[in-house]
Order: structure tokens, then sequence, then C-alpha cells
């Protein structure tokens, strides 16, 4: 075994060292996936904004503005959709009660629980904690924020999961970003609430820390940010009601992003709003939920959103049209270019394919530990975020997993329609659903 | 009650209650006698007792009041009416007022079975309470009459709804909560045993059942709400309610829905507060109490179960023997003369044989206005009370009982004459204040002569060995 490590690294020694006697085109070759996609994606977008979190001149100003809305106390009204969370519904309530910024109602939704939801939240709504309503049969979360929506009361609407649990200052300096009234939503910042329950967890909980907190602050600079969670993310009333809330079926969160966006508002990121939710602990439900994540890149970003692309459109705007394009690089186009480049070092370069396999985790281990510094520095968690980093190895065999998931999640959903038997949606609406 | 032995020589009695005229016009026999009023000395041989009316309201008001007496409650009673009626509560039986002799006597030895079996009982302790003594009854009219089981009835005037009507006519309750505290009591005494009817909510203020409950709103407890129905479009995921679905179009998408289950389901109900437009989902119920007008959440309504009651085993064993199985002491926690009498015994006995003292204490009415407070020094209260009075004073092993002749008796081993005047004098400062009146205090050392003889000297002014006055 010893020996058998010794004579790898001992070829990827001899490999690196031919490379340096090479011409820079050479290097480029065997790793353009890296500098042509991952480089100027992560690493330099990253550097870039960590430049702009850092020096930025406005970064008082910008939170004296914020905090005159808190001022001002609009009502917040906070929606809950419930199905079967028994363990975590009062939870979650209990970490909204605790905000800071008390001026809001808590709507929950029951979305016909069969388990004690039921009870548990007639048990809050007598004792006046919440705002409680139930559907008989289940409906789909949609349906349920829909239902809830109608009650709001609030100048600002906060969806979040029923599984989520808040820092006490989330849902005030979420709402504190609504004083631009340009933005029509807010994302907040997604953190890992069962990170330590394996590896899978863990590797997620480092994915939310880079890819998705950190790639969130770079399309909310960029402006192309087009999704807000739905664990967590603000919205004026108005415009919720106005683009007709929630359509059904998965997806349903970039949907209603992608609306708020072709209204003419803006959407950004308020890091400081931190939400831990609940990540799939097996395989087989990361599995299942990354399928769905990525089917909907095809059914509501390019099927059902296809307008943006178009530049005669009524509704184009060049924002837009990046804010869907950046998913369609990122997510679609990066996958089958990963797919395409193992390919290609296969057939091109089969003697040395195990060594450039190899130089490609050196340098995505490089690149992903310089990431990994920046949202550190970034991170209002430094410690618990330190902890992590020894996942890094394990990081981008993981990345590249993910990839692969979303190939097939792609071909599902172009040629089968996968998304429209996902049972996310109900059976009797996925029968009514509208295809794209 | 009274012996219920008679002599052969009396003849028995049929007494009638009714109008003056009515009850003059029965005719005598000579078999028995026709009484026109309850006397104590024809307990004995009282078989039977008529009601004379055509009014149902006035042979009602007979009824309680001879089933309210506990020396009547028991006996049988028929009711001569020529109102065609079912058996009014607690008669035993109504004929037509037919006084021809020999239908009397036919009436009378027709229910002289029933007669004989009250003659059965033994007596009613004189230490029982007129409350104890009214229980003591019922349960032995549910025996005499085979009543299984004593059902509540619903009854407007109650306050918990219910009431239980011949219960309370021999308890002698006129409010309803005593006849259901009466029940309660003799069921955790073990005498009855409930078994659940009926749960019933009474208001928390005024503790009636007579509450209006209602939905209102949460936010300003209005009463005046609107019921939405709402519709979800399956399409496009719109959930409304269905007034916002004019010509069943969707407003969201504007499709219009055909077919409900397929198109479009109802899946839930909400509510509007047409006051302030509060929307919730879920009503408060809330009560409003329509007789002291206390408005309070329906969590707070006093829920009470009504039972029905069965008499068990030691519930007939106490409504014969007269007292509870095992039990030594009265109601007032005061010895059973009869076992103050052995008591007595066995501490002579000893007195005897060791050469120690006994004494014994009579505790009774003064004559300086005590005794003019209560109409005898004999009523089971009174007794009660010098009893509580006493039993603070006394020693541990000093035991008491209720004397026959009025007072309170009690007996304290190892006292000498000293100490007796010592404990008699301590009873004394111990009445003053607290019933606010002057008893009579006297004592006597046991020098081997017999309770009874004791009792006379305690009870002859002239003889007593030593008096003490309270000033």
């Amino acid at each position: 075994m010893i020996e058998t490590i010794q004579v790898w690294l001992g070829g990827l020694f001899s490999f690196l060292a031919h490379l340096i006697d090479q011409e820079p085109l050479i290097f480029i070759r065997y790793f353009w996936l890296f500098f042509f996609f991952d480089l100027p994606r992560h690493l330099l977008s990253g550097c870039i904004v960590f430049m702009i979190e850092i020096f930025s001149p406005d970064r008082q100003l910008q939170l004296d503005d914020r905090r005159e809305v808190i001022k001002r106390s609009p009502l917040v009204s906070i929606v809950i959709p419930a199905w079967n969370e028994e363990g975590t519904i009062s939870q979650t309530v209990s970490s909204l009660e605790e905000q800071t910024y008390t001026h809001n109602e808590i709507i929950v939704i029951n979305d016909g629980s069969v388990d004690a939801t039921n009870s548990i939240c007639q048990r809050l709504s007598r004792q006046g904690r919440i705002r409680y309503f139930s559907l008989r049969e289940r409906s789909g979360k949609s349906a349920a924020l829909n239902y809830g929506t109608q009650f709001c009361k609030g100048e600002f609407i906060v969806f979040v999961d029923s599984d989520s649990f808040f820092d006490s200052d989330a849902i005030g300096n979420l709402i504190g970003h609504f004083n631009d009234r340009r933005i029509g939503a807010v994302a907040g910042n997604l953190r890992v609430a069962n990170s330590h329950k394996n590896l899978w967890t863990e590797l997620q909980s480092l994915e939310y820390l880079l890819n998705i907190g950190l790639g969130r602050r770079v399309r909310a600079w960029m402006r192309i940010l087009s999704v807000i969670p739905g664990a967590f993310g603000g919205f004026r009333a108005s415009l919720v009601r106005a683009s007709g809330g929630h359509d059904p079926g998965p997806g349903n969160d970039s949907d209603l992003t992608a609306k708020i966006r072709k209204i003419g508002m803006r959407v950004v990121f308020a890091p400081d709003a931190v939400c831990f939710t609940h990540v799939p602990a097996s395989f087989y439900g990361f599995i299942k939920q990354r399928l769905r994540w990525s089917r909907c890149l095809v059914s509501i970003r390019i099927r059902k959103h296809k307008s943006v692309f178009n530049p005669l459109h009524r509704n184009f705007s060049s924002s837009n049209l990046l804010a869907a394009s950046e998913p369609l690089f990122s997510h679609l186009i990066l996958s089958w270019a990963t797919l395409f480049y193992i390919v290609d070092m296969v057939s091109n370069f089969p003697l040395i394919f195990p060594y450039i396999l190899m130089a490609n985790y050196l340098l995505y281990l490089c690149s992903s530990f310089i990431e990994a510094l920046i949202a550190l520095a970034l991170s209002d968690r430094k410690r618990e975020d330190v902890s992590r980093l020894i996942y890094l190895g394990m990081y981008h065999p993981y990345i590249w997993f993910h990839k692969m998931v979303r190939i097939v999640a792609y071909i599902q959903e172009t040629f089968l329609f996968s998304s429209y038997r996902d049972p996310f949606a109900p059976k009797k609406v996925r029968r009514n659903m509208e295809s794209w | 009650m009274v012996d219920s032995l008679k002599s052969p020589r009396e003849k028995p009695g049929f007494l009638l209650l009714g109008s003056v005229e009515d009850v003059n016009s029965v005719p005598q026999h000579p078999e028995f006698d026709i009484l026109l009023h309850h006397r104590e000395k024809d307990q004995a041989r009282l078989r039977i007792i008529g009601v004379i009316s055509d009014d149902p309201a006035v042979i009602e008001d007979m009824i309680c009041r001879v089933r309210g007496d506990c020396d009547l409650a028991l006996i049988p009673l028929v009711v001569f009416s020529s109102i065609k009626t079912s058996s009014p509560v607690m008669a035993d039986g109504i004929y037509p007022p037919v006084f021809n002799p020999q239908i009397l006597l036919g009436i009378l030895k027709e229910w002289e079975p029933l007669r004989e079996k009250i003659d059965k009982f033994s007596s009613l302790s004189e230490n029982l309470s007129k409350r104890e003594k009214n229980r003591l009854i019922l349960l032995r009219y549910l025996i005499l009459r085979g009543v299984k089981k004593l059902e509540p009835k619903r009854d407007i005037h109650s306050a918990t709804g219910y009431s239980y009507p011949f219960a309370r006519m021999i308890l002698n309750a006129a409010p309803y909560d005593e006849c259901e505290a009466d029940l309660k009591i003799m069921e955790n005494r073990g005498l009855m045993e409930g078994e659940f009817v009926d749960t019933v909510h009474l208001c928390c203020g005024c503790g009636r059942y007579n509450l209006n409950f209602r939905e209102v709103c949460p936010r300003c407890r209005s009463a005046n709400l609107a019921e939405e129905r709402n519709i979800h479009h399956f399409r496009c995921g719109y959930v409304g309610c269905e007034a916002e679905f004019s010509g069943m179009k969707c407003p969201k998408c504007r499709r219009r829905l055909k077919h409900i289950g397929v198109d479009y389901e109802l899946p839930s109900v909400s509510f509007r507060c047409i006051d302030c437009k509060e929307g919730f989902g879920d009503p408060l119920v809330a009560c409003l109490c329509i007789r002291c007008g206390k408005d309070f959440p329906v969590e707070e309504a006093v829920k009470r179960h009504i039972q029905g009651y069965t008499l068990t085993p030691e519930g007939k064993r106490y409504a014969w023997a007269g007292r509870e199985e095992g039990a030594v002491k009265s109601e007032s926690g005061l010895l059973e003369f009869g076992v103050f009498k052995e008591f007595f015994s066995v501490q002579t006995a000893i007195a005897e044989r060791t050469g120690q003292n006994l004494s014994l204490i009579l505790v009774r009415g003064g004559s300086t206005g005590f005794s003019d407070k209560v109409a005898t020094t004999n009523t089971p209260d009174t007794t009660h009370r010098l009893a509580e009075v006493m039993r603070k004073t006394l020693r541990g092993q000093d035991v008491m009982t209720a004397s026959p002749a009025g007072g309170v008796l009690a007996l304290a081993p190892e006292t000498s004459e000293d100490k007796a005047v010592d404990i008699s004098r301590r009873i004394s400062n111990a009445f003053r204040g607290n019933l606010g009146d002057t008893p009579v205090v006297t004592f006597y050392e046991y020098n081997g002569i017999s309770l009874e003889e004791v009792m006379e000297k305690l009870y002859a002014p002239e003889e007593a060995v030593e008096r003490v006055h309270t000033t």
C-alpha cells in the first residue's frame, strides 16, 4: 500500500516537473476546465467581493439606512408552511419569538399534516403566539404559502421553512435591506443546522459556506441574484400579491424570484440575516434534493421564464438576462464541461490521465483553500467555520459528484419532464400544473 | 327512629293528610285508627300515610313534607285522587278517592309488608346530625323501594341542570347543591358508587349551567363573524376565499373552475371578523353566562361530572345497622356510648388492680344563657361544638362520648381529684370566649360504683362532688 502511494506520488511529481518545463499553453491544455471556468467563477469573484466588502466606503452609511427601516418598525408577517413537522415547528416558532425585531406576526399553515403538527399549532394559537390556519388535506407548499399570504397584514412577508432556526437579529437584518425602495426581495444567509450529523452534512455545510454563502454575495454584488431561498427570504407584500404568489411545483422559490425581477425590482442578499436549516443527512436524501433543484433550472429558468432571453420581449432587461444566464453557465454548462473535460482527458491523454486528475485535485484544493479563507474573513462565526476546513480535502470530489448528479437531472428534465412527477407537489396538483 | 315494637293492644294507624272535609269524610274502622296528625307517641303504630287531594301541586307539597320528615320518610305513602295520572314521584300508590273502610283496610294490609320491613332497621343514633339522619333515611329508602340506581333528571331550576328529585325530598335539601354534596359525601365514604352520566359546564362566576357558547374573534372578542370557504386552484396554486372567485374564475390566472376535486378543491374554512376585519382559521370559543353576564373563555368553564348513584354493600350495611362497620366514633368524633361503656369497664378494672385514680368529667350547658342559645344541650350540633373545644384541652389518653342525658362525658384515666379539678378549670377557661357562654363542668373521681351511678351523681346538682362555675 505504501509502496503504491510512493509510486503514484513519484509519478505525480515527475508529471509536475515535466509541466514546469512546458509552455504555458500546455498547462492550460491540461487544466482548461480550471482556468476557464472554475478559477474566474470562484476564486476571482470571491477576491473581488472580499475587497468590496472590506473596503466599501458606504458600509456605515448602508448600516445607518437599514436602521431607519427598523426604527419605522413596519409590521412583518412571517409565514411558515408546515407538513408533518411535529418535531421542529415549536422550536421554529420559539426562535422567531426571540427576534430583536418584535413587530411581527407569525402565521403557520398546516398543510394537511397527519402527525401532531395540528395539535401543537392549535396549542400555540390558543396561547396567542401564532395565527394558525389549516388545510384539511395536503395541497403542497405553494398552496400553503399562498393561503398564508392571504391573511398577512404586514408590509413585508418573510417566508421560512418549518425546520429553520434563526439568529435573534435575523429578521431585523433582513428587513433593514428594504430601505432602498428599489429592492423587492432579500435573501437570508443559510447555514446548516445539522452539520455535525455525518460526513454528508459536513460537506453540505462547507458547500453552504463557500458556494452558496459566498456565491450569493458575489451574485448580489453583481445584481444577478436569481434565487431567494424558500427557507428564509423576505419580500414586499404588495409584490408577492401582484406577482400572483407562488406557482405550484418544485422551484417555486426561484420562480417567485424571477417574477419579482421581471417586475423590475432588485433582489439582494443579507449575509447578516442568518438562518439555520436542516439538510438531508442520507445519501439518498441528498440525491433527491439535488435532482429536484437541478431539474428546476430547466423547468423554471429555461422553459417557464425563457422570455428573459428574448431581447424583444417587453420584460427584457440585461440584468435579468445575466441573472438567468449565470446559473445556466455555472450549473448547466459547467457540469457538462466537467464531463466533457473528463472525456477529453481520458481520450487524449490516457496514459497521464491519473496524474492530470491528481494535479487537478491539488489545484482545486489550493483554490478552495483560498476561497475558504475569503469566506472565513467575511464570516461572523469564524471559530465554527474554521473547523470545517478539515473537510476541504473531500470537498471537490464531492462537488464533482454533485455535477454528475446535475447532469442526470438535466437529462431527466429535458427528455422526461421529471419535475412534473416530483412528489414535492401532491398528485392532485401535479395533474393540473401548467407544463412549460 | 323510635322503637318499632308496638303494643299488641294498639290499633294500627292510618295517617290521612288533606283538606278538613276530605279527611273528616273518611269513616273509622274497628281494625285501624284514622290519624289526623302525626304525634311521636303514634310513631310505632303508624302504618301508612294517605294524601287526599285532586290538586297535583297540593299532592306534591304534601309528599315533600312527608318524605322530608325523618320519622315519616320511609312509611308507605299512597295518594287518593280522582285525577288520572301516573303515580306522583315518591308516592307508593295511587287510588281513587273511595273511602270504603274495607278498601282502606285492604290498602293497609297491602302495604303492611313494606311497613314491617321498616321496623327491621335499627334505630337512628341520637348522635347523628340531622343531615346524617337524612342521608341514612335515603339509603334505607333505596333499599326498601328497590331503587337500584339514583338517576339524575334534567332540571332547569338546578344550578347544574340536573337534580335528583326524590333524593332532594328525603334529604330535605332545598338548595340543589346540598343534595349533590350529600350524595358526594356518601360516595366518598363508600356508601354509594357514582357512575358517569353526563358532563356539564358551569359558569366560573355563579356556578350555573346557563351558558351560551359562541365563537368569537380572537382579537376583539366580537361574535359578529363571517365564515368563508376557501378555494385552491390546482393549476396556478392560488388559494383564496370563495368570494374572490366570482363567476368561478380564478382571480390569478383567470381560468374557469369546472370540476371540484379535478380543477380545484375546498381545502379549508376561515373566518373574518366583521367588526375588526381580522382573518383567522379557528375562532375562539367563549362562554357568556346568561344569568350573571360573565364572559370568559371556554377553558375557564367549570367542568362537573353528573353521576348516577348505586348503593354499595357497605352502604347497605350502614343502612341496616345505622352506623358504619367498624365505626366506634360518631360523626363528631366521639366514641359511641356503648363503646365508651366498654372502655369504662376496662379502665375501672385497671384502676382497681393498679390502684390508680380515674375521673369522669361532664360538660353541658349552663344556667347563664348557654342553654338559651340552643334548645337543649343534647342536640348533635351543640355536642359537636362541645367536643371540639374539649378535645383541645384533654389529653391523648382521655376519651369522650356524647352522654345520652346531654352534654359530653369524658373519661380521664390516671387522674386524681386534684388533677380533675385542674382539668375542669382548663376546660371552663377554654370555653370562655370560645362559645361565648358558661357551660357547667362537673367531675367525679371514680370510687367503685357503676357508670350509671356516676352519671346520676354528675347530673344531680346537689350531689356533685364539686361544681365549677365560670364567670
